[in-house]
């Protein structure tokens, strides 16, 4: 019998990046995978600016940067009769998210109230991030990475977990005992499954879309510089498509199709359709595919957890699918390192549901609306669009209106990535948090439940970056925020890690509006005063799920 | 020569109601999607309005005519690619409608979404819908 503190069912990004936290925490775990390899598939293209928030804090963001589109190469997405045009728009400049990695991290850098990232997205294709992530987990010691072997079963008691583990087409098996396993097993997770736990919503809305991968190195120079814009819609009479780029010094392509080709068709001619130009190409692979919007009834219980698409599953319309499962991954880790260190209360890992599920369901939400977009601007293509003279022109003038109206939802939903609030019983109740927050804009609110909003100190340090990854912060704001002395003797008798950070920068303490506010290990705020109250061990308790 | 059809697609879209308010006795999901239900869907065909489907009181309902402002309008070049395309078994043909331009679209997609969850559920097999797998934990048998 092996054992390991945590066991993680599934080597994709959730569960490789979960295992990568927890080792950063100092709790071993063991992950294990069906398949040998990491993915040979392209699948998602971008890790969003939360996510490589959460990257940054685990120290990847710079290997992941390296592995992805160039710091300087474009993130447009564009609608266009075809990859050679002519185009109907291009969104560039509208918002921070089309900018290059350094042009962005620029406006970032110079941003002082909050309302911006840390960190921006980076258009990269999951089968060049996993290789990141499972490189790191290889290396670390404290990581037992197990690829080419499969959960066969398990059962769990009040103690643990004790699971079977076998090698397909072998007689290897083992058994592993933990203390906590974790299903990020995909969406036909197996873990789910033994759980008997479904999706709660309806298969198949959308019905089976098609995708192509191809590989060509002449297809950028249909692009200007060059450099292939990150996703181009063609939408024409008689052809719809999206044509996406997950890295621009890349050879890769994928084509998307809203349905499989007729018996007789070819592959090449619905390339050539979308290219608008004959270049020379490869076909990796294809094949139909399903879209879904579904979460799953519960994503933990017991000892047994869920994380990415095993709770979720989502059309990649707005990149949510393996960037809420990040979160879920960031949000389950220190809660499990916390109970395995024994300051985590007894309901601290009941906090887990309760504050993903409903963001969960929120990102479905937003994801079939930025699908219902890109119909909607297919639908509204006029027959006359590529007409020469003036019929034309105005045609693909409403068409560029109509991309931008219908579809630059499911690029710049700031208030999505980075907005969304946690509500719990490990979060102190915050009247202000009870507002709705939007789904597009982002407007930076030191509210409980929160993320902290991101903000640069006087000396150029990201406040984020201050935030202790294996406890909780307090930060103490203005000159008067003197009374942290009792918070950390509650801490110390809770055996609670607890860092005190003291900031007199005016710009922060406006934005964060309190004199105290405390800071979970993912960057949550969970309690704010104006005073530290003398019974501050409950304020503990709460946060540490003890009470 | 297209009297005939748009008479049978007429009937067959006017059925649709029977299906589901009988399946909305039985599944909660269909109930909560009736409760909260989008605007009309308009179908046309032939540029002639064939009927528009809405909910009443918690009951799905079709009419012939026009409605006057629907959240979603399907609008058919003939009575016949409606009839084809809507009794097909491939759920692609929707879409291939619409690229061959057989078929234009316009208004709310997230109400065709609603819509095609309404139906999927009315017209769903409840022995073979779910993707559940029960198994034992240890043995990895189905139970």
């Amino acid at each position: 019998m092996i054992e390991t503190p945590v066991l993680i069912c599934g080597g994709g990004p959730a569960g490789l990046a979960l295992s990568i936290h927890l080792s950063r925490l100092g709790i071993r775990s063991m992950v294990v995978n069906d398949r040998p390899k990491t993915t040979s598939h392209p699948r998602l293209d971008v890790v969003n600016c939360r996510s490589m928030e959460i990257f940054r804090q685990l120290g990847l963001s710079e290997q992941i940067r390296a592995n992805g589109n160039p710091v300087y190469a474009n993130q447009y997405s564009a609608a266009a009769a075809s990859a050679s045009g002519p185009f109907y728009t291009v969104m560039c400049n509208r918002h921070i998210i089309y900018q290059p990695v350094q042009e962005a991290n620029a406006r970032i850098r110079a941003c002082t109230d909050g309302s911006l990232p840390l960190e921006p997205m980076q258009r990269i294709s999951q089968m060049y991030l996993e290789p990141v992530l499972y490189d790191h987990a290889c290396q670390d010691p404290n990581i037992d990475v197990k690829f080419g072997y499969f959960l066969f079963g398990f059962e769990q008691d009040q103690e643990g977990v004790t699971a079977l583990v076998r090698k397909p087409g072998t007689d290897e098996n083992f058994h592993v005992r933990s203390s906590y396993l974790v299903g990020c097993d995909g969406p036909h997770s197996r873990i789910r499954n033994f759980l008997s736990i479904d999706y709660d919503g309806t298969r198949d809305l959308i019905g089976e879309l098609f995708i192509i991968h191809f590989r060509s190195r002449e297809a950028a120079s249909l692009f200007p510089k060059g450099e292939p814009y990150w996703h181009t819609a063609i939408s024409r009479p008689g052809f719809f498509g999206l044509l996406v780029s997950p890295d621009a010094s890349r050879d890769d392509f994928v084509l998307h199709r809203p349905f499989a080709p007729r018996p007789g068709q070819r592959l090449e001619d619905i390339i050539d359709t979308a290219l608008g130009a004959k270049v020379a190409y490869e076909i990796v692979q294809s094949g139909p595919w399903r879209p879904q919007f579904l979460v799953a009834n519960e994503i933990g219980r017991g000892r047994v957890f869920l994380a990415g698409d095993a709770t979720h599953l989502y059309m990649p319309t707005g990149g949510l699918g393996m960037n809420t499962g990040l979160c879920e991954s960031h949000n389950l880790a220190w809660k499990l390192a916390a109970c395995l260190k024994g300051w985590g209360g007894s309901r601290l890992l009941e906090t887990y549901q309760e504050e993903r599920l409903p963001i969960a369901r929120r990102n479905r939400d937003h994801v079939k609306k930025c699908a219902a977009g890109i119909f909607e601007f297919q639908f509204g293509v006029s027959p006359q669009i590529l007409e020469e003279g003036p019929a034309g022109g105005a045609a693909r003038a409403e068409a560029g209106r109509l991309y931008e109206a219908k579809v630059s939802r499911m690029y710049e939903s700031l208030g999505i990535e980075i907005g969304y609030r946690y509500s719990s019983s490990a979060i102190f109740p915050d009247e202000n948090a009870s507002a709705p927050y939007e789904e597009i804009v982002y407007h930076p609110a030191p509210v409980c439940g929160a993320r902290l909003p991101s903000i640069f100190r006087e000396d150029g340090t990201a406040l984020l970056d201050q935030v202790a990854l294996d406890g909780f912060t307090l930060l103490a704001l203005g000159s008067n925020a003197n009374g942290v002395d009792s918070m950390q003797a509650a801490a110390r008798n809770a055996s609670v890690p607890l860092s005190v950070l003291h900031i007199r920068e005016p710009a922060i303490c406006r934005l964060l509006e309190q004199r105290y506010v405390l800071v979970r290990p993912d960057q949550h705020i969970c309690w704010h005063g104006s005073e530290i109250p003398q019974d501050c061990a409950r304020i503990l308790n709460v946060v540490r799920g003890a009470q | 020569m297209t009297l005939f059809p748009r008479l049978r697609l007429r009937i067959m879209l006017s059925l649709a109601p029977l299906l589901v308010n009988r399946a909305a006795k039985h599944s909660s999901r269909l109930k909560y999607l009736l409760e909260t239900a989008p605007g009309a869907i308009q179908v046309i065909a032939g540029k002639k309005p064939v009927g528009f489907f809405r909910v009443e009181q918690g009951a799905f309902r079709w009419k012939r005519g026009v409605h006057p402002a629907p959240s979603f309008t399907q609008a058919w070049k003939t009575p016949r690619s409606a009839l084809r395309v809507l009794t097909s078994k491939d759920e692609t043909d929707i879409l291939r409608a619409s690229e061959a331009q057989e078929l234009s679209m316009s208004g709310s997609f997230l109400t065709a979404i609603w819509f095609n969850e309404v139906m999927l559920i009315a017209r769903a097999n409840p022995a073979k819908s779910p993707e559940m797998i029960r198994r034992d934990p240890m043995t990895g048998q189905v139970t």
